[in-house]
């Protein structure tokens, strides 16, 4: 049973997720009345009316993206920090995020990357979804790279060492392209690395919303697996658990979240490593079975407020969204656990 | 400045005329062989009047230029340029000193428009990359093979630039490697005309290049004539009372690169005759906004430039869809400079529009008010095919 504090919690988590979704839906970086953006949407949007360009086009897919990609890092977030028994821990540990910066360098930079760019045209992509699906190449590479060479070792902090030494290798490999480009590519380069909900469209949004929430769900489904692991690997074998195959298929769930994530809206580095820290404060507890709803709460709540933050800040213009969640995010976080009572940064 | 070269002149006639008749004309090629303290080695002159970052002064046998913004951290740079065959001066102090008339230069892609209409392109000795130069006199140029490659990755390199010795190494400032490359002593000089907020400012450095080239006269007669059809242009277009709406730039993940508000861009769009939808915009070159301001701003926009990348109509959407949010696209009034772009990448309008904004007015106009210029055949702009 659940505990009524926890139960009240999560409730009230809800209730703020939802305020802070209707809040991306009526706030953003122009001024539109509250009446009209009721009216738009209580109406069928017409060509013409550009309120109901950015309420249905802009607005609503913005929030919607927000809210599963702070879900999405958070909880990969909570399954790498449990998994390696690392505070530090977050979604891209195993180089994903380095991979897929990798992908995204080789389209926009594209200096000698002529083929990489035929490729793209090829498969009929271009613009953004070309650089989604470069990132989602790029991650994968790396991810499988990871994964083979550390299925030769059984001992969790030699697996995580692996990929960070993957994650500086591409890095060196971003930094090469990076300095043999032009600079109004670097723009577009820098923008991207900035950070952002705003670029998935419905369109987008029909591969992004499937591929966030079968992560989700395949992560609910290893609460019992990650508890087993809190208490040591010994611990879990005598529980009974393939140890090998649960640490394998949770690494993997993990980082495809942040992939996908990462392929979306670029790199957002903040709410994955800091989410998880905030939840085990707010509920006093490491019991993934009430960790993992809030944590899929206050990461959507976390990044809904920084999107209608870094918009409204920003008064038409654009604040990066990492800027915005790590500014106002950190200090958050360490008030946080310095005022939940265990005060440590749980396993 | 027009002060200054008065008094020159007139010291010149009033105490050297009966001593010293004047050199016909500036010296174009080589040096000069005696050295007399009294003469006028400079009877052609440049005078700057659009320019705001750029400065000249004439002395006898050398001329200090001034750049006022050379991206470098410090006081304004100063370039003495000294007629080769006379002494340089003691008491000036120079960022660089450079012997002209130069007889070979390592420009970037952007700063060679200049030399194709002074017809020196002969002294072109170095490019940052020969694939970004497309138009007849650079490929013929690039063909006699004496061109080189010198930032064939995007780094300037250093070695070859020193190994090569080039008259002057004109960069766009503010890089790291100028001063690397003045101990290596090659004269660097920075050219930041895309600095300049109006399209004429930014064209009048073809002066800038022809300082170092001793080619006042035919600099003068060049840019006057520029000015002239552009001021003629703009005038044409302020004759219509219509003044169509207009929006600059591209989408990128849900954000827009618009064209600042003090941009030589937005310059152009108001001398054109039209309202730029970010007038009150601040930014000197570009800036980012979100879309959704991007959308308020410009959803009835009549015309929308300077976007690219997009081969027909259907290509924008694919790429973003809500760019249908915008009346110049669903009315088909979408236009990019694209007209010459090459497969490689290269694009005449990047290496010839910098000196020539008549010629780019003249486009703006054909598409802001097409009925003033019947029969325009457009030099650069295309309206992107449905």
């Amino acid at each position: 049973m659940m505990r009524p504090r926890v139960a009240l919690v999560l409730f009230g988590l809800a209730m703020i997720l939802a305020v802070a979704f209707v809040m991306s839906v009526v706030f953003g970086s122009t001024r539109l009345p509250l009446r009209r953006v009721v009216e738009v949407l209580a109406s069928p949007s017409t060509e013409a009316d550009p309120d109901a360009w950015v309420v249905w086009s802009i607005r609503l897919p913005r929030a919607l993206t927000a809210l599963l990609a702070g879900a999405a890092l958070s909880v990969a977030g909570l399954q790498m920090q449990t998994l390696f028994r690392n505070p530090l821990a977050d979604p891209f540990v195993l180089g994903v995020s380095a991979g897929a910066s990798f992908g995204v360098a080789l389209v926009v930079l594209g200096t000698g990357a002529g083929a990489t760019v035929a490729l793209g045209q090829s498969l009929g992509l271009s613009g953004d979804a070309a650089i989604t699906a470069a990132a989602v190449a790029g991650a994968f590479g790396v991810l499988v790279l990871v994964m083979s060479v550390s299925a030769r070792t059984s001992n969790a902090a030699t697996v995580l060492v692996l990929g960070l030494m993957c994650g500086y290798a591409v890095s060196a490999l971003v930094t090469v392209l990076v300095a043999a480009s032009q600079p109004e590519r670097l723009q577009q380069w820098a923008q991207w690395g900035f950070g952002s909900f705003s670029g998935v469209t419905w369109q987008r949004m029909q591969l992004f919303f499937p591929m966030t929430s079968v992560g989700l769900l395949a992560a609910a489904s290893t609460t019992k697996q990650l508890n087993a692991l809190l208490l040591g690997e010994n611990y879990a074998r005598s529980m009974g658990l393939a140890v090998r195959r649960a640490r394998l298929t949770t690494m993997v769930g993990a980082s495809l979240l942040g992939a996908v994530v990462t392929a979306f809206c670029g790199p957002i580095a903040f709410l994955g490593i800091a989410v998880p820290h905030v939840c085990r404060g707010l509920l006093g507890s490491s019991d993934h079975r009430v960790l993992l709803p809030a944590v899929v709460l206050v990461g959507g709540i976390a990044a809904l407020a920084a999107q209608t933050l870094s918009l409204v800040l920003g008064s038409g213009r654009v604040l990066p969204l990492n800027a915005i969640t790590a500014l106002f995010g950190a200090p958050v976080v360490v008030i946080v656990l310095l005022r939940s009572r265990s005060g440590a940064c749980g396993r | 400045m027009h002060c200054l070269v008065v008094i020159a002149a007139g010291a010149l006639v009033a105490g050297f005329a009966e001593t010293e008749v004047p050199a016909a004309g500036n010296v174009i090629n080589g040096c000069v062989s005696t050295f007399d303290v009294t003469e006028d080695y400079f009877p052609d002159k440049a005078f700057i009047e659009d320019a705001g970052n750029l400065r000249v002064e004439y002395h006898r046998s050398y001329k200090v230029v001034t750049v006022t913004d050379g991206r470098a951290a410090g006081p304004p740079e100063r370039y003495v340029l000294v007629q080769c065959g006379t002494p340089p001066p003691r008491h000036e102090r120079a960022t660089q000193i450079v012997t002209i008339p130069i007889g070979s230069i390592f420009a970037s892609s952007t700063q060679l428009s200049a030399l194709i209409d002074l017809e020196r392109l002969e002294l072109l000795t170095g490019v940052p990359r020969i694939r970004d130069l497309s138009g007849e006199p650079l490929t013929r140029r690039v063909a006699t093979g004496r061109v080189r490659e010198f930032a064939a990755r995007g780094v300037v390199d250093v070695e070859l630039v020193a190994s090569q010795r080039p008259s002057l190494f004109m960069s766009s400032g503010g890089s790291g490697s100028d001063a690397v490359l003045r101990n290596a002593g090659v004269p660097v000089v920075a050219n930041t005309d895309w600095l300049e907020s109006t399209a004429l400012g930014r064209a009048e450095w073809m002066k800038f290049i022809a300082l170092f080239l001793n080619e006042e006269l035919k600099v003068q007669r060049l840019f006057d004539a520029v000015k002239t059809r552009y001021h003629a242009l703009r005038a044409r277009a302020r004759s219509d009372a219509n003044q169509p709406r207009v929006m600059a730039g591209r989408g990128t993940n849900g954000m827009f690169v618009i064209a600042g508000g003090r941009s030589y861009v937005a310059a152009l769009i108001a001398d054109a005759a039209g309202q730029y939808v970010w007038a009150d915009n601040q930014a000197s070159g570009t800036a980012v906004v979100d879309l959704e301001a991007q959308i308020a701003r410009a959803a009835n926009a009549d015309i929308w430039i300077n976007g690219g990348g997009w081969s027909n109509l259907a290509d924008l959407v694919r790429q973003e869809p809500r760019y249908a949010a915008f009346k110049a696209f669903r009315t088909r009034q979408v236009w990019v400079y694209e007209r010459l772009l090459e497969p490689s990448g290269a694009n005449e309008y990047w290496t010839r529009s910098s000196t020539h904004p008549d010629l780019v007015l003249a486009d703006l106009v054909g598409i802001l008010h097409p009925e003033l210029m019947p029969g325009h055949r457009f030099e650069w702009y295309l309206r992107v095919p449905q």
